[in-house]
């Protein structure tokens, strides 16, 4: 029982690493959070494509990044950075908003 | 004049439509000719005070008077109506039984009969208004004289209560042990479609968010302002363009008041007998053993945000024939949790459960720790790791530990999730089992407020010798889940879904919901 287990372990951890070179060389983009608003309020990515999104929070206090489709939260402390994986996005957009200042801390990604 | 007829049909139609159907569930019950016509009257007057105070009503509320009015008197009538279905579902057979003894006369005596005479006061009323207000603004507004429009004001009347009379007396056809299930059906839907329009007038005082503006359009098949569509408007609250959130108060409706109907019916009226109570006591004792029933019907994502305080409370009711002792089983657990690192979020759980035939009681204090292996998004798949220890509330049942693995995938608007879990209990009174258990849910997502999804759960006893597969759970249903911030601070989850059992160790159905409430510390 242990043993089978274990080989159902491996192969679910098999199956998520399996792209695992796949990320080594991603593009990277970055938004900036500055007086609860995102900088830029557009980022243009490339359809298709996975790709990170690194987060600076140049406020003193935290902001949580918060994105609906696809479901991503990240509470990011001021004066820290974080990074999010997304992607590949079939051309659209896709809104992303502060879940702490959700009135002002708002943008889009748009995948071309 | 025509105009005034057909605008006048369309409003009375639906009143009348409602009246067939209230006055043919409550045919063959004395008296209730006096109940209908006390409830037009009253609903026609109230009309009349309506149209009077409309102005003043329409101010109240900055401004949204008019629209809380309606909502709220829509509310009075779902509850009426839901009221008057549970008390047929728990008499009605008895009714039936006798109506056949005593003639179509029963003794109206107990049946709520001033609940469906309030239904029928309030769909007058509501209608009534717009009538007397129409009137009114035509007689105001029109050079050409109040007689073509009076004229055709008549006509509307009278044809829209040839439709409810063609209603009750098609309905009238059913034989009577049919007619009961067919109008508590019909009156099931006409609640459900009550609550969408309630929850339509509230979204325009903008006391609750759309979910979604038009979720479908089909104002090409039918549309809304025709005369198929009233018809339809009256009886299941149809609109061409429905908000989600009309569609969550319908689907809640028929969850909520069938539900109750439901348990109501299959469990009979009165204190269990002494053989339906030993037999509980076997299968709560066979439940012991084997690893209690499944109950909590929850799917776990792999996902821990830091510093998130959560508050949570899930449910769920099976139901069954009543003869099985498995009717009617409910189970609650409240837990609150914490990110304490990124990757880690431990919970405490309180679990209550009522077993079928006994009463609700605190069962087990369970620690939970969800753990976040890969970041949303950066592999293939989404991996976690759930860990539970389960300490029972009684010193004589064992305690459990429970863990495995959190599986999610993303395919565009898709989410994928599966967790697969395998149970052993410790301590006193154990058995060697190793239960498996698992749940599986695909969601997609529409807007953050209301997302559609089907899900299963299901559970061999001890996947050692996991027997035959009709006497292990399984089950599937629907849930819609979504998000909603009606505070500032913070975020509030829900889910709810049915299950349809599909083995026969399986209860035939049951409800399950999830609310949650987020906020960062």
């Amino acid at each position: 029982m242990v043993r089978r287990i274990f080989l159902g372990a491996a192969l679910a951890a098999s199956l998520a690493f399996g792209t695992a070179g796949a990320r080594a060389q991603e593009q990277s983009f970055t938004v900036s959070i500055k007086d609860h608003k995102f900088e830029p309020t557009e980022i243009q990515v490339p359809a298709n494509t996975k790709f990170k999104l690194v987060i600076k929070n140049l406020d003193a206090t935290p902001e949580e990044f918060e994105m609906s489709n696809p479901k991503r939260e990240k509470v990011v402390k001021g004066g820290q950075e974080g990074t999010i994986n997304l992607g590949p996005f079939a051309p659209g957009s896709y809104e992303f908003f502060g879940d702490f200042n959700p009135k002002t801390a708002r943008g889009k990604i748009v995948a071309k | 004049m025509l105009a005034s007829a057909i605008i006048v049909f369309r409003e009375v139609l639906e009143a009348s439509l409602i009246v067939g159907i209230v006055m043919a569930a409550a045919r063959g019950v004395a008296g209730r000719g006096l109940w209908v016509a006390a409830g037009i009257a009253g609903g026609l007057v109230g009309a009349g005070l309506v149209a009077l105070f409309a102005e003043k009503i329409a101010d109240l509320a900055s401004g949204m008077g008019q629209e809380i009015f309606n909502a709220a008197i829509l509310f009075a009538a779902v509850l009426m109506l839901g009221w008057h279905n549970v008390w047929m579902g728990r008499h009605g057979q008895e009714l039936a039984a006798d109506a056949k003894t005593l003639g179509s006369a029963v003794a109206a005596g107990d049946r709520p009969l001033y609940a469906l005479a309030t239904v029928i006061g309030l769909a007058v009323l509501r209608e009534g208004a717009e009538v007397v207000l129409f009137l009114y603004g035509i007689a105001a507004s029109d050079g050409g004289g109040p007689l073509p429009m009076l004229g055709g004001g008549a006509i509307g009347v009278l044809a829209g209560s040839v439709a409810g009379a063609a209603l009750y007396l098609g309905l009238l056809r059913i034989p009577m042990r049919h007619l009961f299930a067919v109008t508590s059906a019909l009156i099931l839907l006409l609640a459900a479609g009550m609550a969408a329009s309630a929850a339509a007038f509230l979204v325009q005082a903008d006391l609750l968010p759309t979910l979604g503006d038009a979720v479908w359009d089909s104002s090409a098949i039918i549309d809304d302002q025709s005369i198929a569509g009233k018809a339809l408007h009256a009886l299941l609250g149809y609109v061409a363009r429905p908000a989600g959130v009309q569609l969550l108060f319908f689907a809640a409706t028929v969850l909520v008041i069938g539900g109750l109907m439901r348990a109501v019916r299959l469990s009979p009226a009165g204190a269990p007998s002494a053989r339906r109570a030993s037999f509980g006591v076997v299968l709560l004792a066979a439940g012991l053993a084997a690893g209690d029933a499944q109950a909590e019907f929850k799917v776990r994502h792999p996902l821990v945000v830091e510093g998130e305080l959560e508050l949570e409370h899930n449910g769920s009711v099976t139901f069954d024939k009543s003869k099985s002792g498995r009717n009617n089983g409910q189970s609650y657990t409240n837990e609150i949790g914490y990110g304490v690192t990124s990757w880690w979020q431990p919970e405490i759980e309180g679990e209550w459960a009522a077993d079928p035939g006994s009463n609700l009681r605190f069962e087990a204090t369970t620690f939970e720790n969800t753990f976040m292996l890969t970041e949303p998004g950066a592999w293939w798949l989404n991996l976690g790791f759930f860990a539970e220890y389960s300490h029972a509330a009684d010193r004589n049942s064992a305690d459990s530990f429970k863990f495995g693995p959190l599986i999610e995938k993303e395919l565009g608007r898709t989410l994928l999730t599966a967790n697969l879990f395998v149970a052993k209990e410790v301590g006193k009174n154990r058995s060697d089992a190793s239960e498996f258990s698992y749940a599986l849910q695909g969601r997609y997502f529409i807007n953050p407020y209301f997302e559609p999804g089907i899900e299963a759960y299901g559970q061999v006893a001890d996947f050692e010798s996991p027997g035959k597969l009709a006497d292990q759970q399984h089950r599937v249903g629907p849930v819609f889940l979504g998000t909603w911030k009606p505070f500032d601070i913070g975020r509030v989850r829900y889910e709810a879904g049915y299950l349809f059992g599909l083995t026969r160790a399986t209860e035939t159905g049951a409800i399950r919901w999830k609310l949650e409430y987020e906020i960062f510390f």
